[in-house]
C-alpha cells in the first residue's frame, strides 16, 4: 500500500507573497492571544486548517505534538515548524518574527509607559473576560483532539493515566509523560501481530 | 542592582532556559525564578512576580513577554532584544531541523508509532490545561457558565464565528460582571 506522506513540503518554492501572509498571520495570533501559547491553538488552527488549507487536520495536530517535545515556548515552536513547511527558512523566520513581535512590543510599552498596568483594576476585569473566552477556546481543541483520537484500550489508559498523574502529582515534566506515551505508542507497534502492522499508520479523518 | 550585566550573560541565561524547557512558557517560571532571582540575583522576588503577572496578562507567549521585561529592566531596549532572541532561538533552531526531515515523519513506522502514542498525553495536557487556566485566571462561578456557553457557541457557529472577536466580547463581559 502506498505510504502516505503527510507533511506538504513546499519549503524553498513559496511565492513571497504567501511569506508575508505567514508573518502576517502569526502577527495576528501573537498580537491578540492572551494567555500564552495554549490559548493560540485553536485560532492556528483555523488559519491554517479551515481557512487557507495549508495543513490537514492530522499534520497541524502532529506538529502540535512534536512542538511539545521539543524545548522552547509552544508558540514559537509552532510558526517556526509551520513557516518552514510553508515558506522554507524565509518563513519559518517571519512565521517566528511575527508571533514574536507583539509579545516584545507590549512589554517595552508597559515597561516605559504604564508602570501600574498590572494594578488597573479594569485591566484586571478585562484580563478575567478574556480568560473565560481563551478557557472555551482551549476546551474547543480538546473536544476536537478527543473526537479524532483514535480511541484504543492502551491510548485510553495512556490518557486516563496521564490525567491521573497531571491532577494528582505535582512537579512532573509534561516531556516524560509526552516521551511515555511515544514509547507505549512504539511498543504496541513493536507487538502488534505480523502482517497487521506497516500499513496502520493512517489515522481516521 | 548597580552592576551592569553584559548582553552576552543576558543572552546567555535566556537562552539557556529556552534551550532546556519543556512544555512552553509556563514552565519556565520556576526556572526563570531560580536563575535570576535566586542564583545571579538580578531581580527582586517581588519584582519578579510582577514580571509574570504582567506577562499573563498581556498577548503573546509568556517566555517572550518575561524575557522581554527583564531585559528591558536590566539593560534597557538592547537588553529587551537580547534577552528575546536569547529566549526564542533555541526553539527555532531545533525546530528548524525537526522540520527539514519532516517530510519522512509519518512514512516512517516507529515515528508514526511514537506520533500517535503521543497524541492521548497532548489531549491530558490540554485538558490540564484548561483546569489550571480556568482554575488561576477565572474570578467567579459564572465564569465557569459563561465559559460553557462560549464553547457552546464555537460549537455550534464553527467557522461563521470570528475568535478574536470572541475574546474582546469576553473581556467587555469581564468589565462589565467581574467584582
Amino acid at each position: 500500500m502506498e505510504q502516505k506522506k503527510l507533511i506538504t513540503y513546499t519549503a524553498g518554492h513559496a511565492p513571497v507573497r504567501k511569506q508575508l501572509l505567514l508573518f502576517w498571520i502569526f502577527f495576528i495570533i501573537g498580537a491578540f492571544t492572551i494567555g500564552g501559547g495554549y490559548a493560540m491553538i485553536l485560532m492556528m488552527k483555523r488559519y491554517l486548517v479551515e481557512q487557507y488549507h495549508w495543513l490537514k487536520d492530522e499534520e497541524f495536530y502532529d506538529m502540535l505534538g512534536i512542538s511539545q517535545v521539543t524545548p522552547g515556548p509552544i508558540a514559537v515552536n509552532m510558526a517556526t515548524f509551520v513557516g518552514y513547511t510553508q515558506g522554507g527558512v524565509l518563513g519559518s523566520v517571519l512565521a517566528t518574527l511575527g508571533v514574536s513581535i507583539p509579545a516584545v512590543a507590549v512589554i517595552i510599552i508597559i515597561a516605559v509607559f504604564f508602570p501600574g498596568f498590572k494594578d488597573n483594576v479594569w485591566v484586571q476585569r478585562f484580563f478575567a473576560g478574556v480568560i473565560v473566552g481563551v478557557v472555551a477556546q482551549i476546551a474547543t481543541i480538546v473536544l476536537d483532539l478527543g473526537k479524532r483520537q483514535k480511541w484504543t484500550i492502551v491510548s485510553a489508559v495512556v490518557c486516563a493515566a496521564s490525567l491521573v498523574i497531571l491532577f494528582f502529582v505535582h512537579q512532573v515534566s509534561p516531556i516524560w509523560l509526552i516521551l511515555g506515551g511515544g514509547l507505549i505508542g512504539i511498543a504496541v507497534e513493536a507487538f502488534k501481530p505480523r502482517g497487521a502492522g506497516t500499513t496502520t499508520t493512517k489515522r481516521t479523518s | 542592582m548597580n552592576v551592569m550585566i553584559s548582553f552576552l550573560a543576558l543572552f546567555g541565561v535566556f537562552f539557556k532556559i529556552g534551550m532546556f524547557t519543556f512544555g512552553g512558557g509556563q514552565a519556565m517560571i520556576p526556572l526563570l525564578q531560580k536563575d535570576l532571582v535566586v542564583n545571579l540575583a538580578w531581580v527582586p522576588m517581588k519584582e519578579f512576580l510582577d514580571f509574570v503577572a504582567i506577562s499573563e496578562i498581556t498577548p503573546g507567549p509568556v517566555a517572550i513577554n518575561m524575557a522581554t521585561f527583564v531585559g528591558y529592566k536590566l539593560r534597557g531596549l538592547t537588553g529587551a532584544l537580547v534577552t528575546s532572541l536569547g529566549v526564542i532561538l533555541p526553539s527555532f533552531i531545533i525546530i528548524l531541523i525537526i522540520a527539514t526531515v519532516a517530510h519522512t515523519f509519518r512514512t516512517n513506522r516507529w515515528v508514526s508509532a511514537f506520533l500517535d502514542g503521543l497524541q492521548p498525553v497532548v489531549l491530558a495536557l490540554l485538558t490540564y490545561a484548561v483546569y489550571s487556566i480556568a482554575r488561576g485566571g477565572i474570578p467567579a462561578w459564572w465564569g465557569y457558565i459563561a465559559a460553557l456557553g462560549i464553547l457552546l457557541l464555537i460549537l455550534k457557529y464553527g467557522k461563521k464565528l470570528n475568535l478574536f472577536l470572541v475574546l474582546l466580547a469576553a473581556g467587555g463581559l469581564g468589565l462589565l460582571m467581574f467584582r
